[in-house]
């Protein structure tokens, strides 16, 4: 039994390694002066739907102004950014509609070179707003979650649900330093980048389907913010595979536009202690360039065996704004294996482009290299071209 | 009845014209010329009356606003200075001897050398500011040169300070934007981690081939020198590479694995960068030159012998850099031919 779920889990594990950017959270933005979530999203850690301020900077400061008439306001554009290209009229509820889609080429330009094109993500949302300064907030995300690659045409595949919620809470924030937020949410670790696949995602395992129901507490001042969530595991899941437990990340601001911050998570089920640390930094550079440097430790304890693994990684990313809707983004991963000393260094070089508001076009070339003392493999290229839409 | 009084216009400037036959007249026309700007007309009429209009200061004065306003500054220039010799020399000559501190209003109360003085600057501060790579150093240090002067004349005369200000400024501008578009060289000193997948044979005395793939990690030091402006940075650089490698067979006929083997190389090259996007992000490419030799084991020297044991190899890198002060942080990834992997590097430099 616990073979068979181990299976699953890692199985799940190992498949996100290769899906492609899912999150919404853009801490890279930053680059813009925008040092919290909060600020464009209804979730305070980023993620999920985003808000109608959110919606105006994404039409008016992210997105090219290329395909719109050269007279056409901003005003104009900012209230198109609601949905369905309407000004909201109502002040309780907001929709919204999201598709990704990714075509992946592994082992790019190799003879064993494979072509998918996988949907990511179809989700509709729908967030309730109430009180005074919509300090009552209700959110619902329920879509499409496909059926991860490794177990696609496995006898496992026929039980799995190929849709799901991925978010859905209840929150009360009194003011704008306080919120409380209880029900399915990511849980409060690390930097949230939109990269799920990134190593300092998969290795604490944060990745797409690995929200937990549980309370979240969030503070935000300029000067600090920070999170703490208590969290019992997906309540879909058997019992015996929730991962129970706590989290907290925690960043101070320097100088303005930079921010440091820790990150501990402890969590365990049936099978699995799971402890987890790291740090990070945010830095805006010029107007819409940041970088973002994270590093982490995870240390993985069976319950069932003695066999303890203790994993290492780093991200470093550089998001460079070329011009009003075409970012570049250079990312550099490490991810260290302690009990067989084997690491690994993933560079990857992309490109996003929002041509006009709610359509992201992006392409992310990823060369991967093993470092081992057993053997000397080839390096892995994997190209990923994404459409990203939100109505 | 607005083209009425539009041709009931033109039939009095052109009668005006025919009719003016003394100085007064034409000056008259020349300022009407000026309210119409109908500058050419001004010009042409000071042309066709210069023996007379030459020796009168209003003529010439309104000369030099038409060529001002036709952004014809050298020609203005020598309208005011015409000006100032012809009828404003003692004046002048006065205010040149006397210095700042002496300087008495009746020297220039009755003239008007402070405007002549504050027009003379502005235009060498125009014809500054419109210079670029194409005009003559001298030129360009006449125009500096003189712009100075005359803000120091007009201040001598009590022009008003905040209009000789925005002038300073303007120079000042011009001569750092000039700072910026000029090529500046530094040496640099870098430290890199380097790393690198590149392909080796082994053969045997059959002539049969292993194909051996190594990859290396490690360090390489080094420097270079570079030239950068407002908008780019070219550089030549080279490091020497010392870096451990696990190398082993990629087909099963002949196993063959080694770790922790010692490499030695270098790794030297030019570059460039473009600083479109940032003045501290820096995106570019660079064409290293590339050359290493490794501490291979030969599994017996009688029956095999290594093929591209020591190689040169040639390639580009797509290159980001991140400026603090002296210090950057620089990304690289590319590729060597005809090694399968990529070439990287994740390194410092700090400029000298």
């Amino acid at each position: 039994m616990f073979k068979s779920k181990s299976l699953i889990i890692m199985s799940l594990i190992g498949a996100c390694q290769f899906f492609s950017p899912k999150a919404e959270a853009y801490p890279n933005f930053i680059g813009h002066g925008y040092n919290s979530c909060i600020t464009c999203h209804y979730n305070p850690f980023g993620n999920g739907p985003i808000n109608d301020y959110g919606r105006a900077f994404s039409a008016t400061a992210v997105s090219s102004r290329g395909f719109y008439d050269d007279n056409k306001p901003e005003e104009l554009i900012s209230q198109e950014s609601g949905f369905l290209f309407k000004q909201p009229e109502n002040k309780h509820f907001r929709p919204q509609l999201s598709y990704r889609g990714m075509l992946l080429k592994q082992n790019f330009g190799e003879v064993k070179e494979t072509t998918d094109y996988i949907h990511m993500q179809a989700d509709l949302s729908l967030v309730g707003l109430f009180g005074e300064n919509d300090k009552y907030i209700a959110e619902v995300t329920f879509g499409y979650a496909p059926v991860p690659r490794a177990l696609q045409n496995t006898p496992q595949a026929d039980s799995i649900k190929t849709y799901r919620t991925r978010e859905h809470y209840l929150g009360y924030r009194p003011n704008q330093t306080w919120g409380i937020y209880a029900g399915l949410m990511d849980k409060t670790f690390g930097v949230r980048l939109v990269e799920h696949t990134s190593y300092s995602r998969t290795t604490p395992q944060l990745t797409m389907d690995d929200q937990s129901h549980g309370v979240v507490i969030h503070y935000n001042t300029p000067s600090f913010e920070g999170g703490l969530n208590a969290f019992v595991g997906n309540l879909t899941q058997d019992v015996d595979l929730r991962m129970k437990g706590f989290a907290g990340t925690f960043e101070y601001t320097l100088l303005e536009k930079n921010r440091v911050g820790l990150s501990v998570m402890k969590e365990g089920n049936d099978y699995v202690d799971q402890t987890a640390y790291a740090a990070h930094i945010r830095s805006g550079l010029d107007h819409g360039t940041s970088i973002i440097f994270e590093v982490g430790r995870v240390e993985k304890t069976p319950k069932t065996s003695s066999l303890s693994k203790t994993e290492y990684y780093s991200i470093f990313q550089n998001e460079i704004r070329a011009t009003r809707g075409v970012y570049f983004l250079n990312s550099i991963e490490y991810y260290k294996n302690a009990v067989d000393k084997s690491y690994r260094v993933r560079f990857g070089p992309s490109v996003s482009y929002f041509p006009r508001s709610k359509i992201e076009l992006r392409v992310d070339l990823n060369n991967t290299r093993n470092f081992s003392q057993e053997s000397s493999v080839k390096d892995r290229w994997d190209l990923l071209a994404q459409i990203h839409l939100w109505l | 009845m607005m083209k009425i009084k539009l041709t009931l216009l033109t039939f009095i400037i052109s009668f005006s014209a025919i009719a003016a036959n003394t100085p007064l007249d034409n000056l008259k026309l020349m300022q009407l010329y000026l309210d119409k700007n109908q500058l050419e007309k001004v010009e042409d009429l000071y042309d066709e009356n210069e023996e007379i209009l030459g020796k009168n200061w209003m003529a010439l004065e309104r000369l030099a606003i038409s060529f001002e306003r036709r952004e014809k500054f050298k020609e203005a220039i020598e309208t005011y200075r015409k000006i100032i010799v012809n009828f404003n020399k003692e004046a002048h000559e006065k205010i040149l001897a006397t210095s700042a501190s002496k300087m008495d209003s009746s020297y220039y109360d009755k003239t008007k050398l402070q405007l002549y003085y504050y027009k003379l600057a502005f235009l060498n501060t125009q014809l500054f500011s419109k210079t670029n790579s194409y005009t003559p150093g001298n030129d360009r240090s006449k125009y500096k040169k003189n712009a100075e002067g005359f803000i120091g004349l007009a201040r001598k005369v009590k022009v008003d300070e905040g209009d000789l200000k925005l002038l300073e400024d303007l120079l000042q501008e011009k001569i750092n934007s000039d700072e910026r578009m000029t090529y500046k060289s530094h040496y640099y000193a870098s430290l890199d981690f380097i790393s690198w997948q590149d392909r080796l044979y082994l053969v045997n005395t059959s002539g049969v081939k292993t194909n051996l793939l190594s990859t290396a990690i490690g360090t390489c030091i080094g420097g270079g020198k570079k030239w950068e402006n407002v908008n780019f940075e070219f550089d030549l650089e080279g490091c020497f590479a010392v870096l451990t490698a696990t190398i082993s067979s990629e087909d099963r006929t002949v196993k063959y694995q080694q770790s922790s083997v010692a490499v030695k190389g270098f790794v030297a090259g030019p570059g460039m960068y473009f600083k479109t996007f940032s003045d501290n992000v820096l995106l570019g490419v660079h064409v290293p030159v590339k050359y290493r030799q490794g501490d291979w084991t030969n599994p017996d020297e009688t029956q095999y012998r290594f093929e591209r044991e020591k190689t040169y190899e040639a390639g580009y890198f797509l290159q980001s850099k991140i400026k603090i002060k002296n210090v950057s942080l620089r990304t690289r990834l590319g590729k060597v031919f005809p090694n399968p992997g990529s070439l990287w590097s994740i390194g410092l430099l700090y400029d000298f």
